[in-house]
């Protein structure tokens, strides 16, 4: 089934010719090459989007179309929708702006996307979808008031999000929108390319000096919608003291209808469905990372099985960008033992609760990692020397090929498997700036990792080869 | 000290080499340094008696002058109650050195076997007799004061003493129950030879740990000589050490390799409260090289987590159950550490590629580690453990050293040195370094 068939009830509002609109605002600059071979590491990179402003989407969130053939990009000018071809990197917008890009579908090629809401807005926001192939476009649901959609279901019958109780203001909202309340209408109005916000960012760690940039900081600081805001760790700090009453809902896509799964006093944040598993929900606590018990499964059936993921054992010790593996076996974590000084990349099968953990450099942390759909090779973004591994050579897109330590004559039961990862470097990000999150992730054919980012000033999206050019 | 009339042109020239190696950066000057085994002294000459370590700055002393002298394991106490006096070893016989002035007397001729020195005491306690042919020995003490030497109590065959309880009433060992061959039957020579680690160690670890022989942990008093049986098992009971301050506390290991084994425990002398002090979580994790910090509040530990992989220094408090981990950089990593007398510093004596399979040329340093707890921000959990990270310095270069000898370091009581044994002019001898850096 290559469209879902949706019920009348919930209104066929517009079907909007796919590649109708096309309008990029005029480049302030001239275009950045296409393509070159990174001369540190001797690796294609490759520019897949043609306007500046335009980003891929947050690491987790998957922008990849079923059959593997395309990928969505945002659009900052207008907040519109775009889809680039991964063999003609052809680009074209499908949805256009305002709209704030969820994620693609991993049934159908269809994108999801909020509209409407917003912080500030009486109006409550609108799920809606577009077919990438056809066009086709819907509305599935009005959320309750205050509510955002984070995250689609395996097969495409439903979505989950958030709510706040009450009247309290969301702290952060002046800022962008928490994915724990409605989108900010910062966001709105700038065209909604932001698919993810407050990222708890290592960078607002206390464990040390805050950057000079932060600590001047008043206010709502941020300087690019698509970029980390200073005052971030302030704002996330207050929010989750204020302890406001949320659930978390789904709404079925056959109804319009919306069910509370968890309700709590928790900050419920980041959102992301298994992407086999229709049923299977992953959230977290959100806040900073050594306050709160982050990651969490839940079944959205019936609520039931609500299961902590990672338990900390350490004070400083932290566990957060989780991402789910393709085949949906194993939910994967940044874990720090404690901040900043002992870094792993963290598994939990969420069948065998089995869990290996991968140690790597400081040089080598990376503020997001991803996974190849076969599970046999991972990738990271990197980070400044500002980034919470101060790591003072970590400005580059990694490859990292994983070695799984042999640890089978160890005595004991429901041990953590041990690895390391053996890094390479694909592509020298020092005149990137780290405010905006490169968030890599690989393309379904595992050839590119795809990344956005501002080293030629505006932002693009980028993919750079695996392999090594000839 | 007349010091640098005894730095000899050869030793002069080894250890600018060193430097220069250093200086250059280049790995490979440095492996060749270190592939040129010891520092050569010229026939007739005896190695330097203190040099300042052209890497470091710090000041290094020769203690002993005999070839062969060595100092204790680096958890067995050698050092007297009053802090002024270190017992060593010395062809076969043991020695007394005043420290500070380094003045060698002898104490006893050998053949005897040093366990520790008492807590309470100027006393050392050894065994004579005995040995791997399952003859039976005797513990013996002797007063490093006056010289009064009396035998104690004769062991039980299979069975002996390895630690003094604070107040020199106890002794604690164990015996193996049986006829079962024992770990090092066919022990092959160190390859640095005697007194070295053995190359096929492993080997002989996991054989001896698939026998499972019954043992039996035992306290001996040394008044009466009786023998109490605390604890009975078929875990390969070793590494006893005695609480430095609680006569009633006893320290001791289930031996094998680390990751085969939950290794480090905790007993009270009536057999009671018996602890397993590290719990390990991950596969290859492993830990050991326990040690008492001197105030005994706390068992400090080396945890490989994983093996190979990623290290911390683990402190646990025995009265609270609180730990510590204090992350170590694998480049400053160490066979042994230690910590000073007032718990301010850290000290560590690094280790080689070859007895070490995740060393390398950089970790062949003498170390002094300052500890730095780090700040917990309020994290939200009970009983967390509490990070913090060791920031080395070096001490001393080690490069002319062979690791099969492991330096096994500890600091002096008044924390002005590293005391530790080395044979980087092949003899093994003793040495000081100092830890408060030479102004250059």
């Amino acid at each position: 089934m290559k469209n879902p068939v949706l019920p009348l009830c919930l209104g066929l509002l517009a079907l909007l010719p796919a590649r109708a609109q096309n309008a990029a605002p005029a480049p302030a600059q001239p275009a950045p090459p296409k393509s070159w071979i990174d001369p540190d590491t001797g690796h294609r990179v490759i520019r897949l989007s043609d306007d500046p402003g335009t980003a891929s989407l947050y690491f987790n969130d998957n922008g990849y179309t079923p059959d593997g053939k395309e990928m969505i990009f945002t659009r900052t000018s207008d907040g519109a929708i775009g889809v680039i071809d991964l063999q003609t990197y052809r680009n074209r917008i499908v949805v256009p702006g305002p709209a704030r890009a969820i994620c693609v579908g991993h049934k159908t090629n269809t994108v999801f996307y909020l509209k409407g809401g917003g912080f500030r807005s009486s109006t409550p926001a609108e799920l809606w979808s577009t077919n990438l192939d056809s066009g086709e476009t819907r509305k599935l649901a009005t959320l309750p008031p205050r509510a955002s959609v984070d995250t689609v279901n395996a097969d495409e019958t439903a979505a989950a999000g958030t709510y706040t109780v009450g009247e309290m203001p969301e702290r952060g909202g002046g800022r962008r929108g928490g994915r724990s309340g409605a989108g900010a209408p910062g966001a709105a109005q700038a065209g909604g390319t932001q698919t993810n916000v407050l990222v708890p960012l290592p960078g607002d760690a206390p464990a040390a000096a805050p950057a000079p940039a932060e600590s001047a900081a008043t206010g709502a600081a941020q300087t690019h919608p698509l970029e980390q805001a200073y005052n971030k760790g302030q704002m996330m700090r207050e929010r989750l003291a204020s302890r406001q009453p949320i659930v978390l809902f789904t709404v079925d896509f056959a109804t319009g209808q919306s069910k509370a799964v968890v309700a709590s006093t928790d900050w419920i944040n980041h959102l992301l469905f298994s992407p086999t598993d229709p049923k299977l929900l992953m959230y977290c606590h959100e806040g900073m990372w050594w306050q709160v018990d982050r990651i969490w499964l839940v079944r959205t059936d019936d609520g039931s099985r609500n299961t902590l993921v990672h338990k900390r054992i350490m004070g400083d010790e932290i566990a957060g960008h989780e991402f789910w593996a393709p085949d949906g076996r194993n939910v994967w974590y940044d874990l720090q033992m404690p901040i900043g000084q002992v870094f792993y990349l963290a598994s939990y099968n969420v069948t065998t609760g089995e869990r290996v953990w991968y140690n790597l450099q400081r040089n080598e942390w990376s503020i997001h990692f991803n996974v190849s759909r076969d599970n046999t090779l991972f990738c990271g973004d990197g980070g400044d020397p500002g980034q919470v591994a101060r790591a003072p050579d970590g400005e580059w897109i990694y490859l990292f090929r994983p070695e799984r330590k042999n640890d089978a004559d160890t005595m004991g039961t429901n041990l953590i498997h041990p690895g390391v990862f053996h890094a390479e470097r694909l592509v020298n990000m020092s005149k990137h700036n780290y405010r905006l999150e490169p968030n890599v992730s690989f393309s379904p054919d595992q050839k590119l990792v795809i990344f956005r980012s501002n080293m030629f000033g505006p932002t693009y999206v980028f993919g750079v080869e695996v392999a090594k050019a000839q | 000290m007349s010091d640098r009339g005894l730095l000899g042109a050869v030793l002069a020239a080894a250890l600018a080499g060193s430097a220069a190696g250093q200086s250059l950066g280049g790995v490979a000057s440095i492996k060749s340094t270190a592939q040129g085994g010891p520092i050569p002294v010229p026939a007739g000459q005896a190695p330097p008696k203190s040099w300042i370590d052209p890497d470091t700055h710090h000041r290094v002393i020769r203690l002993t002058d005999v070839p062969g002298s060595a100092s204790f394991y680096f958890n067995d106490n050698s050092i007297t109650p009053d802090g002024k006096e270190m017992v060593f070893t010395a062809g076969g016989g043991i020695c007394v050195m005043e420290l500070g002035t380094w003045k060698v007397r002898p104490l006893l001729a050998g053949p005897a076997r040093p366990i520790v020195v008492g807590r309470k005491t100027p006393t050392l306690y050894y065994t004579k007799g005995g040995g791997r042919d399952g003859g039976a020995a005797a513990l013996w003490a002797i007063n490093i004061d006056t010289g009064e030497n009396r035998k104690l109590a004769d062991l039980p065959r299979r069975g002996g003493v390895s630690s003094i309880n604070a107040d020199e009433t106890l002794a604690g060992g164990t015996l193996t129950v049986g006829e079962g061959a024992e770990y090092g039957a066919g022990r092959r020579p160190g390859a640095g030879g005697p007194g070295t680690e053995p190359t096929d160690k492993p080997r002989m670890m996991d054989e001896r740990l698939k026998e499972r022989l019954p043992m039996e942990l035992f306290v001996l008093d040394l008044r009466t000589g009786e023998r109490r049986t605390i604890l009975r098992s078929t875990d390969w009971l070793n590494h006893l050490q005695f609480s430095p301050t609680d006569p009633g506390l006893l320290l001791y290991c289930h031996e094998g390799t680390w990751w085969k084994v939950d290794r480090i425990w905790t007993i009270r002398t009536d057999g009671s409260r018996n602890t397993l002090v590290h719990k390990r979580t991950m596969g290859l994790e492993a830990v050991g090289h326990e040690f008492w910090s001197e105030d005994g509040k706390t068992i400090y530990y080396d945890d490989r987590f994983p093996w190979g992989v990623d290290f911390f220094t683990v402190g646990y408090s025995v009265a609270t159950g609180e730990r510590v981990w204090y992350h170590v950089d694998t480049k400053a990593w160490s066979i042994h550490y230690n910590v000073s007398y007032d718990n301010a510093l850290f000290c560590g004596d690094g280790g080689a590629l070859g007895p070490v399979e995740w060393a390398s040329t950089e970790n062949q340093w003498i170390y002094l580690f300052r500890p730095e707890r780090l700040d917990d921000h309020e994290t939200l959990g009970e009983n967390l453990i509490h990070p913090g990270v060791l920031h080395p310095e070096r001490l001393v270069n080690l490069l002319h050293h062979n690791y099969y000898l492991e330096p096994n370091v500890f600091f002096t009581p008044d924390g002005k040195y590293v005391i530790f044994r080395s044979n980087l002019f092949g003899p093994t001898y003793i040495f000081a370094v100092e830890v408060a850096r030479t102004n250059p």
